[in-house]
């Protein structure tokens, strides 16, 4: 192959000069270049190595169906793998390499799978690897080998420099694709007024067109459509975009390769944008693709389509070869043929037909063409270039007749017919409909919201696109006019892809995907083990799969298969395409929710105070909590141990804002919170408050909190941090539909309260001193509610405790949280005030046998939590009857115990409980549920859920952690660990 | 705040959180619109028939938010009361008030709400409800650049920063 660049010609401009590497070598280029072009220009035709055989490739292709010349980009944290060369823009500076060869391009030790090929056939590790030894060890220690062998470039795991973005837009049209038809489209619905996204995956507008010679007459239609849509204030051009999915409701997936073409972004700019389009309706405009023919050596380098080799000539001026043979059984090879012959090249045409059109066979001959008329190309000769070719007359089937004559060429410029882009309209719609006299998938011309239009739908010439585009975009102007070459594919298309010798075999490799190496062979071998639906010969051979998405491969290998199962192409049928059309980059998808805006974070207006003053904090769902407040050189354990311990020891505060806060009003919220809770709340007076639990309709526990009554149809529910929402849905979804009957309205006020805990001996003391006001036993008792001032800001005090101390809940208004928290601070000095965190929290409650939801875990009933004194049996609510099942009441149940560990060293939690002489198998007689260090007992204690719990208080049981290897034993023992008469909490 | 800058197109947004004043709920049953229209009347206001309508006078908008809710921002605390029919409840506390203004307010805001924010779609003087990452917002247009944001207090951190995170900070 010698390729080189033209002096004059081309869409490139010249007057500028640039330079980009191929392995470390340096290629001069114009702007307007692709790395491919530049390569070709500069003679590098050899570009990768193939998939599986390590083959030499070069390019095939000059846009994105190209499935050979995949290299990595750039280096350091903004290297990227499996870039197509033909879809790069070259820009000064830009670095490739090669990849998925070693330890060259040259000379790869991987070539030698190629002599080897015989045992690489499709489905060669299932065969090999799985099976031949019991068990699967064999398979999972070459598992790892094969993985390591496969794939292409390497990712970096560097972290990426850049940003992405995420756009959302709305369009009344959205028309993918800017040739002829896409742009009459575009002119056309931009004329009536309508709204239209236009997206081009080039860097400029044109599509086909610009494969013409530069100065044709197109040329001057195509600015003027362009500038006249570039004035349109209702189309937005977006080129460097890639429509790459369609799906439900015409929304539309694009990538915008917004600064790609650069080094490295501009300051503030994304490197590329997601746009997610909702349209109203779509005009795909999106071409067609050349299909290569399958014959031995198909994927060695000089082997290319024919409208790849005429893009390079005309919009690049690169001429792919000196000595061409072009390769069709079709009429569009002959124009890239005779522009070849014009650029200096010479040319010999095999055509498959026997009869031409009387005007190509008139204009082959002016141009002193070679043409060979029923003949094809069997074999393509050469390594790491072609070196020549060998061809055979061939019958109808496109095997051989006779004996073939070698021809020495540098190139051999293929079409085997086009298949339209179809790949949209079958992400929305699945299959397309096979049209025989184009021996191709066509998707009819208008589906739902989609109209497809051009050389998608099939359209016969130049006109007949633009004719099209026009009616698709609305009729609105003049209908452009422009001729081009008289060269429709479709008109007396020979069939016939593959070239085989007379007994239907290739006289060496044949490639039908050439991205995954799938082989004709691999094919016949599908067959003949069985996989003869589409589906199975896809996923068996891999052929159509990955990155490719079959651009080049599907057709052929399904008309291999119709061919070998003796039927017609529909009756075999096709796949359906899947996005993404082309690879996109994660980073696109990603955009800004990664790292600290991954998900939103939730945080208590008092937060920052918890930063400022060194809180370790931890995630609760999407809130963050302060975990524990370490001293110097303190560690967590350290920490929540003296935490906790000063709460019973002193007094100290902790932030629960995070609890779920529920306003419930309406003149029946009373028998509302009845149903809703299985105790009794008709009863409860204004200022009061009642601890209340909540099951699910099957009997378990959903929740538990308390319910304040702050009017006569006001009341303030809680729910845990974890729960809150999904009591606030539960509520909503019965007010909406079984509890129509009721008047009340549930509203989340989580956000409209900050709350703050002040637990201890000491808390009294120190709201009295805060609120100036009397919060005596006598004036303020356990579950009641007091309204008072702290810091001029008005709150409302709930006496109730989760530590089991003597403990308030003070609510504040939300965004006065942090002023409450700091009057309390500065005023708890003297009462040796301390915040504590999460940790201590959990080991108080502990401590107090109170439950959480380490045991509201979906899967306790109030029974098992030891709660059944609380479910009211005078009315009923969510899953009073369900709770009832037998299964649930079986006294065998797992029902919650303390444990006292024997030893110093405490329990996790999941750990199983086994009898203390038994065996230690299965899943045991229950489990660890909460544990802690127990500052006020001084020993390790835990929550358990143990078979026939209480019955077994004083049992010494076994507490084993199979993960950690740990065996332990535990006293049974009441959970009411710490003052389980409740004279701390009442006092 | 306020936070200056542009958006990748170039255009210039400023973030603010402004004063909310005063939120109030009112929400009722089968008499509502009644009930709520006679309440608004009070406050020289009018229960609106449209979901996406903003009612606005003077310092005091509503925003209709479901058949039997409606949201009011005021700039002093209105005088309404609890009955059998109405149920008022103060969310002051409970939203913060982001500005979005700028050139570049709506494109920034089509960055992150999947919601079209064009003059034809989402005219001055109307507002949405929606999820600004996967947060319910309300979203407000009294202007052509002007987008004012109700944001849940504790998520505002979160959501600011995600905003900003979009824009080139301007010095």
């Amino acid at each position: 192959m010698t390729a080189r660049r033209l002096p004059s010609g081309g869409r490139i401009d010249r007057s500028r000069t640039i330079r980009v590497q191929f392995d470390g070598r340096s290629f001069v280029a114009h702007p307007g270049d692709t790395l491919a072009s530049a390569l070709l220009a500069g003679g590098q035709t050899l570009l990768a190595r193939s998939f599986k055989y390590h083959r030499p490739r070069g390019l095939m292709a000059a846009g994105v169906e190209e499935p050979h010349a995949l290299v990595h980009l750039r280096d350091g944290n903004r290297h990227e793998p499996n870039a197509q060369a033909t879809m790069v823009e070259a820009f000064d500076g830009l670095k490739s390499t090669s990849q998925n060869a070693w330890p060259s391009l040259q000379f790869d030790v991987g070539a030698v799978n190629g002599l080897m090929s015989r045992f690489f056939g499709a489905g060669f590790y299932y065969k090999t690897f799985i099976g031949p030894l019991k068990g699967t060890g064999f398979w999972m220690f070459w598992e790892r080998l094969i993985r390591r062998a496969a794939g292409m470039g390497r990712a970096t795991t560097l972290d990426d420099p850049d940003h992405y973005e995420k756009i959302n837009a709305f369009c009344d049209v959205l028309i993918a694709g800017t040739g002829p038809a896409g742009l009459a489209a575009a002119l056309a619905a931009g004329r009536k007024g309508e709204n239209v996204i236009l997206v081009e995956q080039d860097h400029v507008l044109g599509g086909s067109l610009l494969n013409e010679q530069a100065g044709a007459p197109s040329d001057t239609w195509l600015s003027h459509a362009e500038a006249e849509l570039r004035d349109l204030p209702n189309v937005r051009i977006l080129s460097r975009t890639t429509a790459f999915g369609a799906y439900d409701t015409e929304v539309f997936g694009l990538v915008e390769r917004f600064q790609d073409h650069v080094r490295a972004p501009e300051a503030g700019k994304p490197r590329q944008r997601y746009w997610l389009v909702r349209t109203k309706r779509a005009i795909l405009a999106t071409g067609a693709i050349e299909r290569p023919m399958v014959f031995a050596g198909n994927d060695v380098p000089g082997v290319m389509l024919a409208s790849a080799v005429r893009k390079y000539l005309n919009r690049y001026a690169v001429l792919a070869g000196k000595n061409v043979v072009v390769a069709t059984n079709n009429d569009s090879a002959y124009t890239p043929a005779l522009e070849l012959a014009k650029a200096g090249a010479k040319v010999v045409i095999c055509d498959l037909r026997r009869n031409i059109p009387a005007g190509l066979a008139d204009s082959v001959k002016k141009a002193a063409i070679d043409l060979r008329l029923g003949q094809a190309v069997l074999k393509a000769e050469g390594g790491k270039s072609v070196r020549g070719t060998y061809i055979v007359p061939v019958d109808s089937n496109g095997r051989a007749t006779a004996k073939g004559t070698r021809v020495i060429c540098d190139l051999v410029a293929v079409s085997g017919g086009w298949a339209p882009a179809l790949h949209l309209w079958s992400q929305r719609f699945g299959k397309p409909q096979y049209h025989a006299s184009l021996d191709a998938f066509l998707p009819p011309a208008e589906k739902g919201a989609f109209l497809c239009v051009g050389s998608l739908a099939g359209a016969a010439s130049l006109q007949e696109a633009l004719s099209q585009g026009h009616a698709a975009g609305g009729s609105i102007g003049r209908e452009p006019s422009l001729s081009g070459p008289d060269d429709f594919w479709g008109r007396d298309l020979m069939p016939v892809t593959v070239i085989t010798k007379a007994d239907g075999s290739t006289p060496g490799k044949a490639f039908v995907d050439f991205q995954h190496d799938v082989k004709l062979a691999d094919v016949d071998q599908a067959y003949l083990e069985g996989y003869v639906s589409v589906e199975h010969l896809k996923r068996y051979t891999t052929s159509g799969m990955a990155a490719d998405q079959g651009k080049t491969s599907n057709l052929n290998a399904l008309a291999r298969m119709a061919t070998l199962r003796g039927m017609e192409i529909p009756s075999v049928g096709t796949t359906t395409f899947r996005p993404p059309y082309t690879p996109v980059a994660i980073g696109a998808i990603v955009g800004h929710d990664h790292g600290l805006y991954f998900r939103p974070t939730r945080l208590s207006t008092i937060h920052d105070w918890h930063k400022e003053n060194a809180a370790e904090m931890i995630e609760a769902g999407a809130w963050l909590r302060p975990w524990y407040y370490p001293a110097k050189g303190e560690n967590i354990r350290g920490a929540y141990i003296r935490e906790a311990a000063h709460v019973r020891e002193h007094v100290g505060i902790v932030d629960v804002s995070t609890l779920g806060k529920i306003a419930a009003q309406g003149p029946d919220t009373a028998e509302f919170l009845n149903r809703m809770y299985a105790n009794g709340f008709k009863t409860l007076e204004i200022g009061r408050l009642r601890y209340g639990v909540m099951l699910r309709e099957d009997g378990f526990i959903m929740d538990d909190g308390a319910t304040a009554r702050l009017g006569q149809n006001d009341y303030f529910m809680s729910t845990t941090t974890a729960n809150a929402a999904k009591v606030l849905a539960m509520a909503e979804h019965l007010l909406q539909t079984a509890w129509r009957d009721l008047k009340v309205h549930v509203t989340t006020v989580t956000d409209q309260w900050a709350a703050i805990a002040i637990a201890g001996p000491k808390s009294r003391d120190l709201l009295t001193a805060v609120t100036k006001a009397d919060l005596s036993k006598e004036t303020l008792p356990n579950n009641h509610l007091a309204y008072v001032l702290v810091a001029d800001v008005p709150c409302r005090l709930h006496r109730m405790s989760y530590s089991g101390e003597l403990a308030y809940e003070l609510y504040i208004p939300a965004k006065s949280g942090r002023k409450v928290w700091e009057a309390l601070v500065a005023a708890g000095a003297p009462f040796n005030l301390k915040p504590y965190g999460t940790e201590a929290m959990g080991a108080l409650r502990i401590e107090k046998g109170h439950v959480a939801g380490a045991e509201i875990e979906g899967r306790t009933t109030m029974k098992d939590l030891g709660l059944e004194a609380f479910a009211s049996s005078k009315k009923p609510f969510v899953g009073s009857v369900l709770r009832k099942r037998p299964v649930l009441e079986d006294p065998k149940r797992p029902s919650l115990v303390g444990l006292e560990i024997i030893g110093n060293t405490g329990a996790k939690a999941g750990s199983l409980l086994f009898s203390l002489n038994g065996p230690t198998k299965g899943h045991g007689e229950g489990w660890v549920s909460s544990t802690t260090y127990s500052p006020a007992l001084k020993k390790n204690i835990a929550l358990a859920l143990l078979a026939r719990g209480p019955a077994r208080i004083g049992e010494t049981i076994q507490v084993v952690d199979f993960l950690g290897s740990q065996t332990l034993q535990a006293k049974v023992v009441s959970h009411h660990f710490f003052d389980p008469e409740g004279h701390r909490q009442n006092g | 705040m306020p936070a200056h800058g542009v958006t990748s197109d170039g255009a210039a947004v400023v973030i603010n959180e402004t004063n909310l004043g005063f939120l109030t709920q009112l929400a009722g049953w089968a008499r509502f619109s009644e009930v709520a229209d006679a309440a608004l009347r009070a406050q020289s206001l009018s229960l609106s028939e449209n979901f996406r309508v903003t009612v606005r006078r003077g310092m005091v908008t509503a925003w209709r938010i479901a058949p039997d809710r409606v949201l009011i921002r005021s700039d002093v605390k209105l005088s309404l009361e609890s009955s059998d029919d109405l149920a008022v409840l103060d969310l002051s506390e409970a939203r913060v008030c982001l500005t979005l203004e700028g050139a570049g307010a709506a494109g920034l805001l089509s960055r992150v709400i999947a919601l079209d924010f064009s003059e034809a779609a989402f005219p001055v003087g109307t507002f949405a409800q929606t999820a600004l990452h996967h947060v319910g917002v309300l979203v407000d247009r009294p202007g052509r650049d002007q987008f004012t944001i109700l944001i849940p207090t504790t998520w505002t951190t979160s959501l600011i920063g995600l905003l900003t995170d979009h824009l080139a900070r301007a010095a």
